[in-house]
């Protein structure tokens, strides 16, 4: 087994639910979170030192999920733009499957950085100034992101701001 | 539910048992970077031994006294101009591009690898001074990165087309573009 290989065993087997998560969020959809979570862990690994830290590795292979997803959407922004033309968005009956569904199309409305925003604070728990130290804006950018991003939610979801602080 | 949180957990929790990691076919595709890389190391010596050897030859018989220039003697001195991406971090793309800095008969800059050419998209915030035939690149806080004539490391990788929101499209004349992530000298 090469050096690399036990550090990305070890990362799979702790943080890969945690890893699965966050793609799913950022995407909203399982097939490109798999993609996005693979292509960041290849990327990570096939550098040419890697550490044994797991927290380390788990934080590299997050900043290039994030970098990767906010470069990838800028490509897709004109095939979402008229995506919903061609295909059906799946519906559920089940309340908890319809919940998740409200939720993914809500945060396909917003940015790419309005929604890497809403995950980082509202999921990964992040203050405002790692955020923007992960995605490279100011503090004030990502406030607006938010501010944005809320007032987009609110309508959509029926939370308050009182809820989303 | 109205708890942003709250939503977004639930969401999380629903979708992310769906989400394949491919745990093997990752490992596997990670083997053949990491063996394709270690191949481009020992081409990437070879060429800087070729360079050393050429450097020696040169400060030997240094021709007509004139230092190396960018693009040529006979280019004359023009503004170079760099291409630049509105993202200001480094590509995070892993590969490796062994070249030469050089500016063409327009000032724009680029890498000479070999026989081809390939225009260099910078992160933004870069900035370049100096004329065509000899320039300097400096990164987003004014320290200088790369400098013309001399043969460095540029991590990063190929982009597909140029971007609208990136500067510079009059140096994107065709060719290959790519995305810039680290830079380091050769010796």
């Amino acid at each position: 087994m090469a050096d690399w290989e036990p550090a990305f065993r070890a990362l799979l087997a702790s943080r890969g639910g945690a890893l699965r998560s966050y793609a799913y969020l950022l995407t909203g959809d399982a097939s490109t979170a798999g993609d996005l979570v693979q292509e960041a862990l290849t990327r990570v690994f096939s550098r040419r030192r890697i550490g044994g830290d797991v927290n380390e590795l788990e934080a590299y292979v997050r900043r290039a999920m994030l970098n990767q997803y906010i470069d990838s959407r800028r490509r897709l922004r004109r095939w979402n733009a008229t995506r919903h033309l061609l295909v059906d968005v799946p519906h559920h009956d089940d309340d908890r499957l319809a919940v998740a569904d409200e939720v993914r199309r809500a945060l396909a409305t917003l940015s790419p950085k309005q929604r890497a925003c809403v995950v980082l604070r509202y999921y990964e728990d992040l203050p405002v100034t790692e955020i923007a130290g992960e995605l490279g804006c100011a503090e004030g950018t990502v406030k607006r992101h938010l501010a944005d991003a809320r007032a987009k939610l609110a309508t959509q979801l029926g939370v308050t701001e009182e809820s989303t602080p | 539910m109205t708890d942003l949180q709250d939503l977004l957990r639930a969401t999380a929790a629903e979708g992310s048992n769906t989400v394949d990691l491919a745990e093997d076919a990752v490992a596997n595709r990670i083997r053949h970077r990491r063996t394709r890389s270690q191949r481009l190391t020992v081409v990437g010596t070879a060429l800087v031994a070729a360079a050393v050897i050429a450097g020696t030859t040169w400060a030997v018989h240094p021709g007509d006294g004139h230092p190396p220039t960018a693009s040529g003697p006979s280019a004359a001195a023009v503004p170079p101009r760099i291409v630049t991406s509105d993202y200001a971090g480094p590509s995070g793309m892993e590969a490796l591009l062994v070249a030469t800095l050089t500016a063409d008969a327009n000032g724009c800059v680029r890498a000479q690898a070999g026989q081809s050419e390939v225009t260099l998209v910078w992160p933004r915030g870069y900035t370049v001074r100096g004329d065509s035939q000899s320039f300097e690149i400096l990164d987003a806080i004014g320290k200088v990165v790369a400098r013309s004539g001399v043969r460095i490391s540029i991590g990063g990788g190929g982009a597909d087309r140029f971007q609208n929101t990136w500067t510079g499209r009059e140096c994107a004349t065709g060719g290959r573009l790519w995305m810039v992530g680290g830079i380091s000298a050769r010796r």
